[in-house]
This record gives structure tokens, C-alpha cells and sequence, in this order.
């Protein structure tokens, strides 16, 4: 048998390769960076709070009753329910993200730029203006669902992407308008129903309007059941890549899993989206770094694009709510202004090793 | 015409065509396909030979006509997916695989139908992709990444996970089109004895004649979507029936060694002139001048000895496989 060579041209970082304990580096990678932005985020904030107090309020908490009541207060009504919710956020918009990108073979596909997002808002602006109900009870997912769902279900209806690669332009073109369409509507539904205009509005920017621990308790079993289940379809993933055709082939129903898993990354994107607003570039750049970082199995790159997800958007909520404080900034605002920038350099990078 | 081989996937009167196009792609192709015997599809280019394979692996429907198994009470393309991987693999035609995977990951996607969406890989699975990895030849590339292999490596790949489906069917898409002339007779060996040993039936489509009439049982010769002929390649290949099709003169002669057709396409009525050693010698003198005025290094072993095998040290760095 001939020797075989090969290029010093791989994509793949040799971390990808190796046994076990070499294949988990990037999980503990993650999962440190994730435990620093989570401790961070509950420790940073506009109240200096010492780390000894901090320590006593989260893990003593009978001990903290000599403490003054506002600092227990910040911790448990504040920045915890905060915390969790950012980290659950960001993990519905870095997992449903990377599974668009896989069912589309697209590495544009991202839940805003498909428009799902804005579906999703202008779901939740029909559920809060047109409706008695306010933002809150556990209703308000499913109008953001049904906003998504619809939102998909037209994009991917017009420009049907299958078997032709102009088709993939015309998804996001389709989902650029349908979400600058969904996003004006529930604007206007906004401005019509003249009180909470300026919260809704910083809402639409990525403002996450509600405190306590409702939308933590609200969204978490969307968010989990449907993080979980996207990282149980790596392999499906990994399938579609090699093209519809192919992956029919080979023998995956590909109309079905196709369907299940933009009904599942809907509904996880429209989760977070129904409290945390419009959030930008998380779903986009997260797997993109992944993907850079770690290679291209899905398997992988799910779970790692979760975590990462998570992390980042924690972070940029701790620099959103410090940089101007005592203000605070739509946290919409910092991902896109990091964001896009950081995409450029990856998009530069790619092309430089593709 | 009987066939020697029990029949294992048939063809009926099977149309085709494709959504907004007045014409059909496929026109009552029949045709059946024995275990144990290689049919090669040849044609000039856009005669439906990747048509056929495809509407034969089901995901076309017909317009009219069927494709099915001897067994199954379904055709072919009303079958779920898992249950055609399990009948018929696929080699498509080479386009570039997925960057990320090794190529025992990517071997290990053509064994879906087995262990389904959720499913633990078992040891069989495995198995079976080791057995497809050694088969092929790629047993020391196999936790390589399948993006960094060249083409004809990656084309390896795409007939391993074809054979890890474990199917008695092969249907394949110019499996040669990226393999040097070596890979290009090992790998078409490596067909003739899936088809001798396993009783495979496969189905190719080609598009060098003489490795057709080497390699194949039967040919088909298609011209714009119907079947212009079918039999032995001896009975086919010949140049009354070749020249017409593909619309340019073919002498056809018997190979000196082996006996099967030689197709030789005719040059464009040029004719290779006799050698002259004078003129030859001058013309070669000129081009050497010329690079050596033009900052080319004299000593350039290619430029100075045309003909002479050329010392390892020599080659581009670059050269893989």
C-alpha cells in the first residue's frame, strides 16, 4: 500500500484528535470560562459588594440576616435570577445558532439574520398588546414560538434551500426582510399602545426588561429541554453536511430531521427571546469560534458552542451593565458592537485558512 | 439478452423528469441489474447517466415506471430512507466533503441506518468501518481529517462509507473521475471483487470507455435520457455505434494484450508526423535559451532532460499522496 502524506493544511486543532482526556480539554475549557463569567457576573455589579459578604450571603444564608437586607436583596432578586437567566440566553442563542447553521450548510444562518428572532418579538408584542396579558406569565413563549415557527416557516418556504447553492443567499435575504418586516411590526404594535413604549423599545435593542426570578422559571425548561436535545443531534448534523442528497443516501430521513430541528432550535431561540429581547451575533459569531477553535463535528461543536454561548453573553451583560453605570446598556447593544467586529476578523480568518 | 445473475434491482419503464423542464430526463429506461455483475452507464455528457443513478437510489420520484427490489413490495422511492441505505449505498460523483471530520468519523456516517439518530456506535459498527477503511486502502489515514487528503483519497472515502452500508447494490457516480491511473484499476478491481465475491450488483457510471471495457459485465449507453444500447462491451464498443453518439470519429481495435475493446477517439484527422531528430533537438535549444535569458535557473533538471526521471530531491515539496 502506497504511504500516505498529508498537507500541513488541517482546520482541525490536534485537540480535536487523541484520546479521551485530550478530546475533553476544550469541555473544561468551556466550562471554566463559563464558571468564571457566572461567578463574575453575580460578583460585579454597581453596588461593591466584599467577596467575604458575598461568600456569607450565597452559602450561609442564616448567617447573612446581620447584614444589611439591600445587599441580600441585590444578590437573591438581583443578580442571581439575572445570572442564570443571561447564561440560559445565551445558551438558547449559541446552540439554536449553530444548529441553523447545520441544517442550512450556511455559516450565515443565525437566528436573527433568518429572522426568527424578530418573529419571536413580534410574536411577544401581539401577546402584549393585542391581549390583556403583560410580559410575564408563561404564555408569553408560545406567542414568541408561534412568532418564530411562522417567521421559519415563511423564510424557508420562499427560498426552499434545497439541492441549489443560490438558494442559500436567497434564505437570508428572505430572512433579513421577513425579520426587518417582524421587527417594524412589533414596533408599531409598540408606539400604538402608548405606555411601556420606552421599555419595549429597549427590549426590541436587547434589554432585558424583566427582573426576578420569573423569567428564569419560566424559560428554563424550554431553553434545557431544547439545549438538550439539539446536542443529541450531532450525528444528524454531521449527516447533513455532506448535502440533502447525500445524507438521504446514506440513509437519514432527511424532510424529518430537517423539521425537527428548526422546530426545536425555533423554540429554544423563541424562548429566550421572549424575555431577553433581540440579542444580536451570538448565535452568529459563538459556533463560528467554535468552529475555528475545535473543528466541525457537531457532535462537538453543540455542546462547546453551548457553553461558549453562554459565557459570552455573560460577559457582555457584566460590560453592559458597568460600562455606563449606574445606566445600563441594552445588552443587544454591546454583542453587536463587539460582535460584528470580531466576526470580521473571523471571517478574514477563514478565509486566509479555509 | 439472460442474464447470469439472479436480479437484484430492476428497472421499469422508468421516466423521469425534472420540475419545469419540457422534456423527460429519463425515458422508459429498462433495465435489471444482476448480483454479482457490473453495469457501466456511459454517454456524452448531460445523457442522464447521473439521472438514472439517482432516480435508482429512489430519491427521484417517477413519472412513470418503477425502480424496486426483487422482495420489497414497495418501489424503490416509497421506501423510507434507512430502509434503501440498508438495499442500495451510494458513491456520488466528488464535490468536496465536509471540513471537520477524520475519515474513520466520516465513514462512520454511512452506518446511520444501523444504529439510527440516537444510538450508540457498537462494536459491529466498528467493525464494519474498519473492514471499508482496509478495503479501500486508507488504513493509515484513517484519524486524518478528511479535508487535508487529496481528491482522489477523499473519492476513497465516499466508496468506504458506500461499503459500510453493508448494501448488496452499489450505484456509483464516475467513482474514477479523481484517481490516478493506478487508483483508477485498483479500485475498479476492488469493484469486480465486491460484485464476484459478495454477489453485489453495481452500477456505474463511466465515462473512460476503456476502463468500461475492461471492468464491465454490460454496458448502457445512453444518449438523452433513453437507452441507445445495452449489451457486453465486446458487442458495444465498437465504432459504428460509438462514433454517432458521441459525435466524433473512434477507432475501435482490439487491446494487443488483453484482447478486450481499444476505443481510440480519432485525433481531428492529425496524424503524428514522423519523428525529426534535427528539429526537435532545435526547437528544444530555443525554448532552453530563452528561459536561461529569461532568469531561469540552467541547471533546472525538468528544463535540461525532458525525459529523464527526476531525482527525489528535485520534486515540489507539495506533492501529496
Amino acid at each position: 500500500m502506497r504511504t500516505i502524506s498529508i498537507s500541513a493544511r488541517s482546520p482541525i486543532s490536534p485537540l480535536a484528535r487523541g484520546n479521551f482526556f485530550i478530546r475533553i480539554i476544550p469541555f473544561v475549557l468551556c466550562a471554566a470560562l463559563l464558571a468564571a463569567a457566572l461567578s463574575a457576573s453575580v460578583a460585579v455589579g454597581v453596588v461593591p459588594i466584599p467577596l467575604d459578604q458575598l461568600t456569607t450571603i450565597l452559602l450561609r444564608r442564616p448567617e447573612a440576616a446581620d447584614l444589611p437586607s439591600y445587599l441580600v436583596s441585590i444578590i437573591w432578586d438581583l443578580r442571581l435570577p439575572r445570572t442564570l437567566f443571561v447564561m440560559l440566553l445565551g445558551m438558547s442563542l449559541a446552540s439554536s445558532g449553530c444548529a441553523f447553521q447545520g441544517v442550512f450548510r450556511n455559516p450565515l444562518a443565525d437566528p436573527y439574520l433568518l429572522g426568527i428572532g424578530s418573529g419571536a418579538s413580534l410574536g411577544v408584542a401581539i401577546a402584549i398588546t393585542l391581549t390583556t396579558l403583560s410580559v410575564g406569565p408563561p404564555i408569553v413563549p408560545i406567542f414568541a414560538f408561534l412568532g418564530a415557527l411562522a417567521t421559519v416557516l415563511l423564510v424557508y418556504g420562499w427560498a426552499h434551500p434545497s439541492r441549489d447553492a443560490a438558494s442559500s443567499t436567497r434564505l437570508i435575504l428572505a430572512g433579513v426582510a421577513a425579520g426587518a418586516f417582524a421587527q417594524s411590526l412589533a414596533a408599531f404594535l409598540f408606539y400604538r399602545t402608548a405606555e411601556n413604549t420606552q421599555r419595549a423599545i429597549s427590549w426590541l435593542m436587547g434589554g432585558l426588561i424583566l427582573g426576578g426570578w420569573d423569567p428564569v422559571r419560566i424559560t428554563l425548561p424550554y431553553i434545557l429541554v431544547g439545549v438538550l436535545l439539539l446536542m443529541t443531534m450531532g450525528r444528524v448534523l454531521n449527516l447533513l453536511q455532506f448535502g440533502e442528497e447525500q445524507a438521504e443516501q446514506t440513509g437519514l430521513h432527511v424532510a424529518r430531521a430537517r423539521w425537527l430541528l428548526i422546530v426545536i432550535a425555533s423554540l429554544t431561540t423563541a424562548a429566550g427571546v421572549s424575555f431577553g429581547g433581540v440579542i444580536g451575533f451570538i448565535g452568529l459569531a459563538v459556533p463560528h469560534l467554535a468552529r475555528l477553535l475545535w473543528g466541525g463535528d457537531y457532535r462537538r461543536l453543540l455542546p462547546l458552542s453551548t457553553l461558549l454561548g453562554a459565557a459570552v453573553l455573560l460577559l457582555a451583560d457584566l460590560l453592559a451593565r458597568t460600562i455606563v453605570a449606574p445606566q445600563e446598556l441594552p445588552v443587544g447593544i454591546v454583542t453587536a458592537l463587539l460582535g460584528a467586529p470580531f466576526f470580521f476578523y473571523l471571517l478574514r480568518r477563514s478565509e486566509k485558512t479555509p | 439478452m439472460s442474464i447470469p445473475f439472479p436480479p437484484a434491482l430492476v428497472l421499469e419503464k422508468l421516466t423521469v423528469r425534472y420540475p419545469r423542464r419540457a422534456s423527460d430526463a429519463l425515458a422508459g429506461i429498462s433495465l435489471t441489474v444482476g448480483g454479482g455483475e457490473i453495469v457501466a452507464l456511459a454517454g456524452p455528457n448531460g445523457c442522464g447517466k447521473t439521472t438514472l443513478l439517482r432516480a435508482a437510489s429512489g430519491v427521484l420520484t417517477p413519472r412513470s415506471g418503477r425502480v424496486f427490489c426483487p422482495g420489497q413490495n414497495r418501489p424503490m422511492h416509497l421506501l423510507p430512507p434507512e430502509k434503501r441505505a440498508r438495499l442500495l449505498a451510494v458513491v456520488p460523483q466528488m464535490a468536496g466533503l465536509p471540513s471537520g471530520f477524520t475519515v474513520a468519523e466520516a465513514v462512520m456516517l454511512g452506518r446511520i441506518s444501523f444504529h439510527g439518530w440516537f444510538g450508540r456506535e457498537t462494536a459491529a459498527d466498528r467493525q464494519a468501518v474498519r473492514t471499508a477503511i482496509a478495503a479501500v486502502g486508507l488504513e493509515a489515514a484513517a484519524q486524518l481529517s478528511v479535508d487535508s487528503l487529496s481528491g482522489g483519497m477523499q473519492q476513497r472515502v465516499l466508496i468506504a462509507r458506500a461499503l459500510v452500508q453493508e448494501a448488496s447494490i452499489l450505484l456509483m457516480d464516475e467513482p474514477t473521475a479523481h484517481l490516478d491511473v493506478r487508483f483508477q484499476i485498483e479500485t475498479l478491481g476492488l469493484l469486480r471483487t465486491f460484485a464476484r465475491k459478495l454477489g453485489c450488483a453495481v452500477v456505474t457510471a463511466m465515462h473512460d470507455l476503456n476502463l468500461v471495457a475492461r471492468f464491465a459485465d454490460r454496458v448502457v449507453l445512453l444518449e438523452e435520457g433513453s437507452m441507445a444500447y445495452g449489451g457486453p462491451p465486446a458487442d458495444v464498443l465498437t465504432a459504428e455505434i460509438l462514433s454517432p453518439l458521441f459525435g466524433h470519429p473512434m477507432h475501435v481495435m482490439p487491446h494487443p494484450l488483453y484482447g478486450y475493446p481499444l476505443i481510440l477517439p480519432d485525433g481531428n484527422g492529425r496524424r503524428m508526423e514522423p519523428a525529426n531528430a534535427d528539429g526537435a533537438d532545435r526547437t528544444s535549444g530555443t525554448i532552453a535559451r530563452q528561459e536561461t535569458s529569461a532568469g531561469l535557473s540552467s541547471t533546472d533538471p525538468i528544463r535540461n532532460s525532458p525525459v529523464r526521471r527526476i531525482p527525489r530531491s528535485g520534486r515540489g515539496s507539495r506533492c501529496r499522496d
